[in-house]
């Protein structure tokens, strides 16, 4: 009885202790995990993998350090192909830290690349728009009067803004986000330009059917997106100087044994209630 | 101190203008500090929230303070630099002709936002509180006006999507290249079970009158049943983004700050 009882209410701090050994061993020693690409993620490769060269991309980062374990690896994987097949990329975003962060990790990238892909020059290939409050307001005023809305940001004189007259000049609107402002656009975008989503894990069970329904072209969940997503950029350019993987398959395997400790807890902690219950032993 | 001096490489070292941004464009400033110190101090406050875990304990709420004041902190400055200054302010007051910049005349009729705005304070006033309802009524209205559009918009497509053939015409594995109109066995069935889940979650929800007919009396256990198993998956994909937060930040600490391993 006392057996079945401790495993009924093991210390949190136990299972705490058990995930910080298990999550430390395998940031230090990860072993390979296998992988087997989601159809959503492909789908998000392949329209980027079909989008022309100068063509242009809208990128609302809205992630921060908050949810850097899941979108990081997502936003560098997509700025890393968009360079790759040249295409331009101008990035807004609803939260007041996004912009920074997201112009130093699109420098990473551009440090990271092979010195011939890496000639990206800022306002020319690419632009922080910056931070627009309110997220409403900010893609309401996207979709109707987008010159207007980024002239606000002092990037109006820049090269990439030429020609650029009406959202549907971008070949796409890229979401990399850990809050629901994906929201906003579903509501707001009119047609005027395909949507994909890089979102955390936590908000696929909300978002799939927005995937299925055609709203989205493609979706990158969680660490596991980040990872098919490098996995694909690996498929397609396979010579060694280019940098594909990162923190997504980096992540993999130390989430693979948290996971297999949570479930391995739920499981443990339903057989001993219901071994206590059948005893008539008071929970 | 380990960290510190593992972040002290040869080309990582303390120049007289180190702080100082590179790059040909407008930058944040942020980083006011050298590298190493930064790290130090992060992983130290990384340390001091996953503190929680043990007990909670007044390392943890310094740190919290600390978080909560500098996210709010820069919240106000880029409210100010990157929106009130560039958009309110500066065509507000104009400019007089400068440097070959033509005179630009001030629009006064911007500071009449000024008190609206400032209305919204009056939530703190037990005697007029309800002067913050104005802005706030603005607020609603001109949000309210969108919705109409806004679930147009975003539901329909979803309610069309439930509207799927469920009769196969093709007795294959999915081929994702199928031409159009072939419905794969495999693609019908999750049609169906879709098309299923749709009707009796929704017999679930009917709350406008008592559930008297047993086949909506099992509908509606069946669809509670079904939204516990979404809600599971909710469950799981939280703990997901739990775990890969906690990862982010081991790597932080033990790759980042004390290098006890190679980076990616």
């Amino acid at each position: 009885m006392k057996f079945w009882e401790t495993l009924y209410a093991i210390d949190r701090r136990v299972l705490y202790a058990i995930l910080i050994v298990l999550a430390a061993w395998q940031v230090l020693k990860p072993i390979t995990v296998p992988n087997v690409v989601l159809p959503m993620s492909q789908s998000m490769f392949d329209k980027v993998n079909t989008l022309k060269e100068g063509s242009l991309v809208l990128v609302e980062s809205d992630w921060t350090t908050s949810t850097g374990g899941e979108s990081r690896g997502q936003f560098k994987a997509l700025v890393r192909h968009l360079i790759r097949r040249r295409v331009k990329f101008i990035i807004t975003s609803i939260d007041p830290l996004a912009p920074g962060i997201a112009r130093i990790h699109v420098e990473e990238v551009l440090k990271e690349e092979p010195t011939d892909v890496a000639r990206y020059a800022h306002g020319t290939d690419w632009a922080v728009a910056g931070y627009f409050p309110n997220a409403e307001n900010h893609v309401l005023s996207m979709v109707t009067n987008v010159a207007k809305t980024l002239g606000t940001k002092g990037i109006t004189d820049m090269p990439i803004m030429k020609g650029i007259k009406d959202l549907s000049d971008f070949e796409a609107v890229i979401l990399v986000t850990g809050s629901s402002s994906i929201n906003v656009w579903y509501e707001r975008i009119r047609g005027k330009a395909p949507v994909g989503l890089m979102c955390t894990a936590v908000m696929a069970g909300e978002n799939i059917p927005y995937y299925a329904s055609g709203q989205l072209f493609g979706m990158v969940i969680g660490a596991k997106g980040a990872f098919d997503y490098e996995d694909l950029l690996n498929t397609a350019y396979p010579d060694e100087k280019f940098v594909n993987y990162q923190s997504g398959r980096r992540y993999m395997s130390p989430l693979f044994f948290a996971l297999v400790l949570l479930i391995v807890s739920v499981i443990v902690g339903n057989v001993a209630m219901v071994v206590l219950r059948k005893r008539g032993v008071q929970q | 101190m380990i960290g510190f001096l593992a972040q002290l490489q040869p080309n990582n070292v303390l120049t007289p203008d180190w702080w100082r941004g590179d790059q040909g464009y407008p930058t944040y400033d942020w980083q006011i500090m050298h590298p190493a110190i930064g790290v130090a101090i992060a992983a130290f406050l990384t340390l001091g929230l996953y503190s929680l875990l043990y007990k909670e304990n007044r390392f943890y709420r310094f740190v919290e303070h600390i978080f909560v004041g500098l996210a709010a902190g820069y919240s106000i400055y880029a409210i100010w630099a990157e929106v009130l200054y560039p958009q309110w302010w500066k065509p507000m007051v104009g400019h007089a002709a400068q440097g070959g910049m033509p005179i630009e005349i001030g629009h006064w009729a911007w500071a009449a936002l000024l008190p609206v705005g400032f209305l919204a304070f009056f939530v703190f006033s037990t005697t007029n509180a309800w002067l913050s309802r104005i802005p706030i009524g603005i607020i609603i209205g001109l949000w309210s006006g969108q919705q109409l559009g806004a679930f147009y918009d975003r539901y329909l497509p979803q309610i069309a999507d439930t509207a799927r053939p469920i009769f196969p015409n093709s007795w294959t594995l999915v081929d994702r290249n199928a031409p159009p109109g072939v419905l794969a066995a495999p693609q019908a069935l999750n049609n169906l079970i879709l098309v299923i889940t749709f009707i009796v979650v929704l017999s679930y929800f009917l709350y406008s009158f008592e559930q008297k007919s047993r086949l909506v009396q099992k509908s509606a256990v069946a669809g509670r049943w079904l939204l516990m198993v979404g809600f599971g998956v909710i469950f799981g994909t939280t703990m997901m983004t739990r775990f890969v937060l906690f990862i982010d930040r081991a790597y932080f600490v033990l790759i980042e700050w004390l290098k006890l391993g190679p980076p990616n």
